[in-house]
């Protein structure tokens, strides 16, 4: 590099400049940097010019457009100066100026290697003397910080850090440095004569600051008028959860997220409300540094950078089908400027159930069943012989256990000017609270950028994941453990065969039995390939056009073994072979996912005076398709079994029956084309205005009916009302903005079906004539030729502002969604389906979020942050009602949220024949007595008939909270997390309306049933006969209302200092216990229930889950 | 070289802009990857008729319906010959409400077995819509629209059983708001049945068999199947000359005859014999596959454990059934299989309380020859009997005698002599007409035992009450509340049925 020479500056001189010109100055600096690297030396380029009768000022900005020389002057030194005219070719740049500025008075001088400083001749000569400076500029974690600006403050003079922090500068020795880089604080410091100057940044915590994700671009938060929330990487990568999102719960308002415990699945993820009542509907776009995808399970939440929430309809629409639902964008990580750096982190974390639902005991069991035989009248040797049946088993614990997870990140990273490298690599191993459920996983994220000259870029990413899935009918058998008797026993030692379960097996099996049999007998690999390539060109000053391509290919490799299978059944004191498991089978199967993307974005960004304009227009495709390839053999009826060995695994094994070979397929594809714009504009950065329109073609509809087509677009508008003078005056608000936005965004709902337009041929049958079977062409449901995409209408008006000296930020805002023509699959009666748009659905509610910093002492800093959502769903007007299961009580009902719950509202128990007569008389149907739930007479008409039935529950919360306390000492940091979730009804279905097909166990709370007059008045008698207690009412519901320790850490960074001998920069211990305590109402596994968008919150005893320890290290090299 | 670059890139990304949009109306046409029916000649309507065939055999179809528990309940637990079954603290509730009477608004049972009712008429409508739409006349589309107008017909002849006044669907629904309709009198769904069954006695061929005589689709429905329906529908209403009319035709068709061994007919080898008339077809070829079988037997097997583990025990023969047969009458062995006795095949079934009744339902036993060339240990490949000859006999018996004279008091005299003759019984001669129509009654008892006859029979003889009024039966349990999903769904224009 070349050196700065030394030049006298005056500050007072240069003092006094416009606001403009500081940003001009930048755009100069940035320029300067640059060529501090490229420009070959001085006085090498030569100008040609010719101008007449110009002021100095515009020859010289005439030469800055030509050249890489820059100016450095004030507008006072050459005010007033007269005209001048050049004409000259090749010149070099002494002979320009020193004829322009023959006679002005004014000097210049040439510092490095293009910047000149003109200067008044007398005031030249009263200058300061100049040092050099020299300095390093590292983050608050010792990062070093390349590309920091570093001026002398009130001048266009500075120069910005190189890759590793340092920088170099001659300044007068009382000069003020600004020190500035975006996402930091601004710092000055005074040289006060010191030559050597060590400085560390602070991030900026000021939220409006960040430069967030939209689509296809990025933008500051302030010129935005909608609402996104950005979340750092950190808060997900050292969090036990193998799918990031399921770590954002709590986190960001509007956003609910409702975990299963099973490993490595989805949860349940809907923003700001209930939006599409199709399954999968309410799912929001996942963006994955730039692809289009509906879920994010190949990444590693390790290589995460950056996870940003867009929730609002003026940064939704330009996602135009897919938008309705909120985004989540996520930026990977990329290499940054720096030398090369080595991450190493490991985590180990143990994983526990808690909040096991209460069934009884062996003991307790034989008592009620006892109780509820003689109820059904069953007597003398009808009744359930118990002999043979001694056991007192814990099936839940019997199928559970601790299970652990290890978690290996390595990642490297390099950078220069030139290219940017990022290589990371994961391994995780995590266990599921089921015995035997383990979820095995490698992924890799791959990633380069190349800059051709100074205006191209080229680079890739690829993301890489295989995994071997957990055995997928774990969850499922531990469902059934919650419903097998207790004194069934699980294995019998003596005849070494687990046993038969007693009365229930016409219905069930020994779920252990299963599990410990069949979880190793399944072989299912996941293998998957994100990848895109990427083209970034920018010309014309101010445009820039980026081309990307992109693929997302997937598959999934299946194959099992059904093997010959024994049981005991103690009854007759004999072991023998299960009629499902005779015969020794194979299943393999492999499906296929394939998604192409490209996008070709130009963007022109430019600011004209108080005008700034980033205007955006683009082309997208996106196609992706499916297919599925299924088949399965048996063994011979007289031949050897096919070997328990994984060898023979496969359709053709050598030991099959050939004429058993079954096979079929699956397949599907899509397009869709798309056009999009937006324009970002704002006035003085005090007024901004976004726009955006997006029309997208799908081959979902079909071409002859001519809607294939549909438009989506928003509008927003945001008011800085604290850049305003008037708001000057005020000390309360630091920062003050107000925004709104309406817009039109799409719901990519087909209700699950690949072709909504030609009804699928059901498959589910053939038609048989004796031994003759023929195929049927039945099609599954009624298209409609009107179909076409739901849409939401959607609004939002809010405030975000900083006070108290800017140590507090919050956020208000109101929401308002409408989805308008749901497309749904309508059950017209009996079984005959139609798809078709129907009524409209209605979604509203206030989104607070806040957060606080303050220093508490020296080194001691507290954050307290929070966020608080209400949610508002209402169905609308609609023709048509669904969910009239008599088992199952979710509705959806104009006027009433979506799934709410209807039934009877329990006031008591019938205490005897006498209370049964000075009731109202029941009309259900069945008899009934003492002992039965009386069911409240709503309307007064003196009968107790369905008309008397309501809502009696709504599985929507009123409002969820969140927050996070974080306190740092020195290298210490503690952090708290806490979640909730207030006013949602959920529905317990077991031990209410489940369907009794056999005798389950009974839950603990049977224990209070009635059993005579005055025993209870809510746990009704026992007995399967009696009908009317089956029946949905408020005895299954229970409070949703939960409040939950999410997250507790500790971790502690060493001192880079201490660390430098061993070559490591950073290195940081963490604990940390996730779903440490939830302070729950109701009796189910957990009070978190996802489901259908119609038919959630339902408690059907699934999904434990589970508190999970972990520690864990951080290194980098 | 930079320019050069930059504008390479810019080129090509503007060509390959070009070229999508010129190329994006063939970029989006997407039809599916596997037929729908507009690939298929006429609609698919033949395809569309197999499926309604295959309907039954369909679980998110008409399976609960019509072979099910659902079907059982409804059919079959309310007659004096069979009730719920299995242990008694299992399904306890279906024993209340349809053993004893205590019927249920809003019972699993009886929404599926209207809405899988319902969903054959829809499925049988779309067809008739299809057949309308393109206007199809030829021999064999009306031989198709015959079969969906049979299987309307036999829809409905379960629901006016069961319900009474039902609404009257017979036209595709498009809107689901069309589905909203009231209920109709009875005689308009009776008016229905007859005219369908009409049009299948007019459209459809005497039989499938090809030049060899044998028959190319085994127990596809015949002229004959529609003649017997029609008999039985008109026998419901008592129209005693038109259903003989159509039972001589049938018996003078020559087509069928019974079989010589009652007990045959509970086996594969009886399946779509000479007997059948119409049968739910189910089937399962060697070591399992295809499996193209229905759980009719698997849920009335034997409720055992291990070996015995042969169904869930559902459906079970009565000790009133048990004890109602005459001495000698082989039906009663062929019906009932005794818990602790020989199944007929040399093996024991256990002992009561071992397994948890003292009668099983013998007409769905696998038999060990099929258990062992399937596999499988529980019988889900056995036909599920609907019409066969025996009830055209009867039928045609019963309707005689009510029809009085001579001639058609011999005629009557004979059938059910063939039917008691084929039982092992002695012949009986003709005294009174009550005493005729006595023995006719004991005939229909024992020879349809367990298939969801006896009920239904007890209601048009007007003899429900004195046989099942101490179970709870009164005039109100005739026809059964229609389920209140259903009211639900209508939003107020479905009323429920009187005394509910």
């Amino acid at each position: 590099m070349k050196k700065i020479e030394t030049v006298a500056v005056s500050d007072k001189v240069l003092m006094y400049q416009k606001i403009a010109r500081i940003m001009k100055l930048t755009v100069a600096f940035m320029f300067f940097a640059c060529l501090q690297v490229s420009a070959e030396g001085w006085g090498q380029e030569r100008i040609t010019l010719k101008m007449n009768e110009t002021e100095i000022k515009k020859v010289l900005f005439a030469i800055e457009k030509k050249t890489n020389y820059r100016f450095l002057f004030t507008e006072k030194s050459i005010k007033g100066k007269p005209r001048v005219s050049v004409d000259v070719k090749e010149a070099t740049l002494q002979e320009v100026l020193d004829r322009i500025l023959a006679n002005t008075g004014i000097a210049y001088k040439i510092l490095g290697v293009s910047l000149v400083v003109l200067k008044e001749n007398n005031v030249a000569e009263t200058v300061m003397a100049d040092i050099k400076v020299t300095g390093r500029i590292v983050s608050n974690t010792g990062e070093p910080l390349p590309g920091v600006s570093v001026t002398v403050k009130g001048t266009r003079l500075g120069t910005t850090t190189d890759a590793n922090g340092n920088f170099t500068i001659t300044v007068p020795d009382d000069a003020v440095l600004v020190i500035s880089s975006v996402g930091y604080e601004s710092q000055e410091i005074s040289v006060k004569g010191r030559t050597s100057l060590s400085i560390s940044l602070k991030q900026s915590e000021k939220i409006q600051d960040a430069v967030v994700v939209i689509g296809y671009g990025t933008a500051v938060k302030r010129d935005l008028t909608g609402s996104i929330v950005k979340v750092s990487g950190k808060e997900v990568a050292d969090k036990p959860n193998v799918n990031p999102v399921a770590s954002l719960q709590g986190k960001v308002a509007g956003l609910s997220v409702v975990n299963s415990g099973t490993p490595g699945q989805e949860p349940d993820i809907r923003i700001r409300g209930t939006n599409s009542l199709s399954p999968g509907g309410t799912k929001p776009l996942y963006l994955v540094d730039g692809i289009f995808n509906d879920n994010i399970g190949f990444l590693n939440p390790n290589d995460i950078e950056s996870i940003e929430i867009l929730k609002d309809p003026s940064s939704l629409a330009i996602f135009g089908v897919r938008g309705a639902n909120g985004v989540i964008a996520i930026t990977t990580k990329k290499a940054k400027s720096g030398q090369i750096n080595i991450n190493f982190n490991t985590t180990f974390s143990s994983k526990k159930l808690v909040d096991k639902i209460e069934m009884v005991n062996a003991n307790e069991f034989k008592m009620l069943f006892d109780e509820e035989q003689a109820n059904l009248g069953i007597t003398g040797s009808s009744l359930f012989d118990y002999t043979p049946w001694t056991g007192n088993t814990d099936w839940v614990d019997e199928m559970t256990r601790t299970g652990t997870v290890i978690t290996n990140n390595l990642s490297l990273s390099s950078a220069t000017d030139k290219n940017k490298f990022y290589f990371g690599l994961g391994y995780t191993n995590e266990e599921g609270v089921i015995k035997h459920e383990q979820l095995r996983r490698i992924t890799f994220n791959l990633n380069d950028e190349v800059k051709l000259g100074k205006s191209v870029k080229l680079g890739f990413t690829l993301n890489g994941v295989r995994q071997r899935n957990p055995y997928s009918a774990a969850k499922g058998l531990l469902f059934d453990a919650r419903r097998v008797w207790p004194i069934t026993p699980v294995f019998n030692a003596g005849r070494n065969a687990y046993y038969n379960l007693a009365f229930q097996s016409g219905q069930m099996t020994n779920p252990v039995w299963r599990l410990e049999h069949d979880w190793n007998k399944e072989l299912v690999y996941e293998n998957r390939m994100v990848g895109s390539i990427y083209a970034d060109i920018s010309f014309l000053k101010y445009f820039n056009l980026r081309s990307a391509f992109y693929a997302d290919m997937s598959n999934v490799d299946g194959r099992s073994y059904r093997p010959i299978d024994s049981l005991f059944d103690p009854t007759s004191n004999s072991v023998f072979i299960h009629q499902s498991f005779n015969r020794t089978a194979v299943n393999q199967n492999n499906q296929r996912w394939n998604k192409f993307q490209q996008d070709h974005i130009l963007t022109f960004r430019k600011a004209l005076g108080d005008h700034g304009i980033t205007a955006l227009t683009g082309f997208t495709t996106y196609y992706n398709d499916y297919r599925g390839l299924f088949a399965s053999s048996k063994q011979s009826l007289t031949g050897l079994p096919i070997p328990d060995d994984k060898r023979f695994w496969y359709i053709n094994n050598g030991f099959d029956d050939i004429n058993t070979r079954i096979s079929s397929s699956s397949q599907s594809e899509r397009a869709t084309v798309s056009g999009l714009f937006r324009l970002l504009y704002n006035y003085k950065g005090k007024y901004m205005l976004n726009g955006s329109f997006r029309r997208d073609w799908s081959s979902a509809w079909r071409q002859d009916y001519g809607n294939q087509g549909q438009n989506f677009y928003s509008i927003g508008a945001a008011w800085e009302i604290s850049k305003e003078d008037f708001f000057q005056n005020q000390k309360i608000f630091d920062y003050l903005k107000l925004k709104g936005s309406w817009g039109v965004l799409g719901v990519q709902n087909t209700y699950g079906f690949a072709y909504p337009a030609y009804p699928a041929l059901s498959t589910s049958s053939s038609a048989v004539f004796g031994d003759l079977i023929v195929p049927v062409f039945v099609e599954t449901y009624l298209a409609d030729k009107n179909l076409h995409w739901e849409s939401v209408e959607g609004k939002e008006i809010g405030i975000e502002f900083d006070v108290l000296k800017r140590k507090l930020h919050g956020e208000i805002v109101y929401y308002h969604k409408k989805t308008k023509e749901l497309l749904a699959l309508i059950s017209a009666g009996a079984g005959q389906q139609t798809l078709t748009n129907i009524g409209n659905m209605e979604n509203k509610g206030i989104e607070l979020s806040a957060s606080y910093n303050q220093k508490l002492a020296k080194e001691l800093n507290l954050t307290v942050s929070g966020n608080f959502t209400t949610y508002n769903n209402k169905f609308l007007n609609s023709p048509f009602a669904t969910g009239f299961d008599e088992q199952f009580p979710s509705r959806v009902t104009a006027g009433y949220p979506v799934g709410a719950f209807w039934g009877y509202v329990v006031e008591g128990i019938y205490q005897s024949y006498t209370d049964k007569l000075a009731s109202p008389v029941m009309n259900l149907g069945s008899n009934y007595g003492p002992g039965d739930l009386k069911y409240k007479d709503l309307n007064g008409d003196g009968v107790v008939n369905t008309d008397d039935r309501q809502m009696i529950g709504n599985p929507t919360p009123d409002f969820t909270y969140g927050g996070n306390i974080t306190l740092r000492y020195k290298g210490f940091d503690f952090g708290i997390d806490m979640q909730g979730v207030h006013g949602n009804e959920i529905y317990r279905y077991w031990g209410s309306s489940e369907l009794p097909f056999t005798k389950f166990n009974y839950p603990k709370f049977k224990l209070n049933r009635w059993h005579g007059e005055g025993t209870s008045n809510w746990d009704p008698i026992l007995g399967d006969n009696h009908t009317t207690n089956r029946l949905p009412s408020t005895y299954g519901i229970e409070d949703g209302s939960y409040f939950r320790i999410r997250n507790i850490q500790i971790g502690y960074d060493f001192n880079p200092a201490m660390l430098k001998k061993a070559l490591i920069k950073s290195l940081r211990v963490f604990a940390n216990i996730q779903n440490l305590k939830t302070w729950k109402k109701n009796s189910g596994y957990s009070p978190e229930f996802g489901g259908s968008p119609t038919s959630f919150g339902v408690d059907v005893g699934h999904d434990p889950v589970p508190r999970i320890f972990s520690m864990g290290i951080n290194v980098n090299f | 070289m930079k320019t050069y670059v930059k504008n390479l890139l810019l080129i090509t990304s503007l060509f390959t802009i070009g070229v999508l949009w010129g190329g994006c109306k063939k970029f989006l046409d997407r039809p599916p990857l596997q037929a729908s029916l507009e690939d298929l000649n006429q609609g698919g309507l033949e395809g569309q008729v197999f499926g309604l065939y295959g309907n039954f055999l369909d679980r998110n179809g008409a399976y609960h319906g019509f072979s099910s528990i659902p079907w059982f309940a409804l059919n079959s637990f309310r007659g004096d010959d069979a009730m719920k079954g299995s242990s008694a603290a299992d399904g306890a509730d279906w024993e209340t409400v349809y053993d004893n009477f205590q019927y249920q608004k809003a019972h699993w049972s009886s929404m599926m077995y209207w809405d899988q009712h319902y969903n054959m008429i829809n499925k049988a409508n779309t067809v008739l819509h299809t057949a309308d739409s393109l206007q199809l006349s030829d021999p064999a589309s009306l031989i198709n629209i015959a079969e969906a107008k049979f299987f309307r017909a036999l829809t409905y002849f379960d629901l006016v059983r069961v319900y009474g006044e039902v609404p009257k669907i017979d036209f595709k629904i498009s809107n689901p708001n069309d589905a909203k309709k009231p209920k109709v009198p009875v005689t308009q769904i009776w008016a229905l049945i007859d005219a369908d069954l009409n049009a299948g006695i007019a459209s459809l061929p005497p039989d499938w068999n090809n030049a060899t005589g044998n028959s190319r689709f085994p127990g596809r429905l015949t002229r004959y199947s529609a003649m017997a329906l029609a008999a039985k529908a008109k026998l419901y209403r008592s129209d005693w000359a038109g259903a003989l009319g159509l039972c001589q035709q049938i018996i003078s068709s020559g087509k069928y005859q019974l079989l010589s061994d009652y007990s045959t007919l509970f086996k594969v080898e009886g399946e779509n014999s000479k007997e059948s008339i119409f049968e739910i077809q189910a089937y399962v070829g060697p070591n399992g596959v295809p499996n193209s079988g229905h759980e009719y037997g698997v849920e009335q097997g034997v409720r055992g454990s291990g070996v015995w583990d042969l169904g869930w025990g559902w459906n079970a023969p009565e000790a009133g059934q048990e004890a109602s047969y005459a001495s000698g009458d082989r039906r009663k062995t062929a019906t009932i299989l005794y818990s602790g006795q020989d199944d007929g095949y040399g093996k024991t079934v256990p002992p009561f309380p071992t397994v948890p009744r003292l009668y099983w339902n013998k007409k769905v036993y696998p038999e060990p020859s099929i258990q062992a060339s399937t596999g499988r240990r529980q019988n889900n490949w056995l036909n599920h009997g609907v019409l066969r000859y025996a009830d055209v006999l009867l039928m045609a018996a019963e309707a005689a005698n009510e029809l009085g004279g001579a001639a058609n008091q011999a005629n009557a005299l004979t059938w059910v002599n063939m039917i008691r003759s084929r039982a092992g019984l002695s012949n009986l001669a003709f005294t009174t007409q009550a005493q005729l129509r006595a023995d006719i009654k004991q005939e229909r008892r024992s020879e349809f035992a367990m298939e969801g006859e006896r009920f239904f029979d007890l209601v048009r003889w007007d003899d429900a009450l004195s046989v099942l009024g101490g179970r709870g039966y009164t005039a109100c349990h005739k026809y059964y509340p229609l389920p209140q999903s259903a009211i639900d769904f209508s939003g107020g224009v479905l009323i429920q049925n009187p005394c509910w």
